[in-house]
């Protein structure tokens, strides 16, 4: 993860304009909203709901701490609130007065680039290329996200295809016929139905009925992640890393 | 090779989607309820928040260092238009000044002794920021009267 993000900065918006720090109203109004009560607490939630909605988090686990570069949502916040105030960024406060709502377009902004960049890079299979020494070596670029994170190989592995197996097979081991599989299903079939209330109205799910569903889908999944890493001989290193 | 790139996320992240979707909005969260959220998501505030509370530090700071700049600007052009008034104009802004101090003085006569320690040695750029202190302290001292006689009612 670290080779492709070791800054969060978008190349675009400041190599090529100079930093101007925020000043004058601008400057007064970031103040105003940082003294808000819960600012960074609001980002930080903010920003995990963000990369919730971008599938960041790992479904087989609950740890919520790591974001592209290792960092958390709430380093995150802190990242964009300074880069705003330092000029990195450009605040058009005519197009967008409020300074909290700026901060969360400049996140959402971080995650989708390192998103998009991911997939660029690893929808390429792997090459071999010639060394300097004349040895065979694999190509640095199109490896760069081969990564260490079980979840991130399940992702971006072969343009998402380890993960697509690893849901269908998931979907397959539940009780058939059961809530679980149906939402499984759902999910492998139809990107809308990653959305709660899309999904429960697909399959026509009590609330109760749907929550008790996702409960043993959260019960089931680290066992069968275990399972499935031998039987499909994902590396073992991997599966340690997710631990 | 395929250059193929996926435009949507992967199946994979839509269980991770579906999983995260607790159905909570921050901007409806008050503080509480958001530092709560938080920990329970085990995010170390910590460190966040000195860093965040040193960047609101410095932000403020360049606020002061600004705002002083622009004070100075405007005394230099009260200045300027009090010397283009002749001398009978810059006396009557220290006329002015010497007035507020001694105002200020019957309640508070520290304060005053330091704004007439400046006044001595004040040119008329001085001047012309001394009667906007004065002018200020003037004002929060009414608001506070003000304030004083509400608080008896």
């Amino acid at each position: 993860m670290n080779a492709l993000v070791s800054d969060n900065r978008e190349p675009n918006e400041t190599s090529v304009q100079e930093r101007v720090p925020l000043s004058g109203a601008k400057l007064d109004a970031a103040i105003r909203a940082m003294e808000s009560t819960g600012f960074l607490e609001k980002l930080t939630a903010r920003i995990m709901k963000l990369a919730a909605a971008k599938g960041f988090y790992s479904p087989f686990e609950d740890d919520d701490a790591n974001l592209p570069g290792g960092k958390s949502s709430a380093d995150l916040a802190g990242d964009v609130v300074e880069k705003a105030l330092d000029g990195s960024y450009t605040w058009d406060d005519q197009k967008q007065p409020d300074f909290y709502r700026f901060c969360w377009s400049r996140a959402e902004s971080i995650l989708s680039n390192w998103l998009d960049k991911s997939r660029r890079l690893t929808s390429m299979s792997p090459t071999l290329e010639e060394g300097e020494a004349g040895e065979v070596e694999l190509n640095p670029v199109n490896t760069a996200t081969n990564g260490t994170d079980l979840y991130e190989v399940l992702r971006f592995r072969d343009g998402g295809r380890l993960g697509d197996k690893l849901l269908e097979d998931f979907a397959l081991s539940l009780p058939d016929n059961s809530h679980e599989q149906a939402i499984l299903l759902a999910i492998f079939d139809n990107r809308e139905c990653a959305v709660r209330t899309y999904c429960r109205g697909q399959l026509k799910l009590s609330e109760k009925d749907y929550d008790a569903a996702m409960k043993r889908i959260r019960r089931a999944a680290p066992s069968f992640l275990t399972n499935w890493c031998r039987v499909n001989n994902v590396n073992g290193v991997d599966r340690k890393e997710i631990r | 090779m395929s250059n193929e790139i996926p435009p949507e996320p992967g199946k994979i992240e839509r269980l991770s989607v579906l999983m995260r979707d607790d159905g909570i909005d921050p901007e409806t969260m008050d503080a509480g309820q958001l530092t709560q959220y938080v920990k329970d998501r085990k995010v170390d505030m910590s460190g966040p928040q000195k860093r965040f509370a040193a960047l609101l530090k410095k932000a403020k700071a360049r606020q002061t260092l600004e705002r002083a700049r622009e004070r100075r600007l405007q005394a230099v052009e009260r200045a300027k238009a009090a010397l283009s008034g002749g001398v009978g104009a810059v006396e009557a802004v220290r006329e002015r000044v010497r007035a507020m101090i001694e105002s200020l003085g019957q309640h508070h006569p520290d304060q005053a002794q330091v704004y007439a320690r400046e006044f001595e040695k004040a040119t008329l750029e001085d001047l012309a920021m001394l009667e906007e202190d004065l002018t200020l302290l003037e004002m929060e001292a009414s608001e506070d009267d003000k304030g004083d006689s509400q608080d008896t009612r």
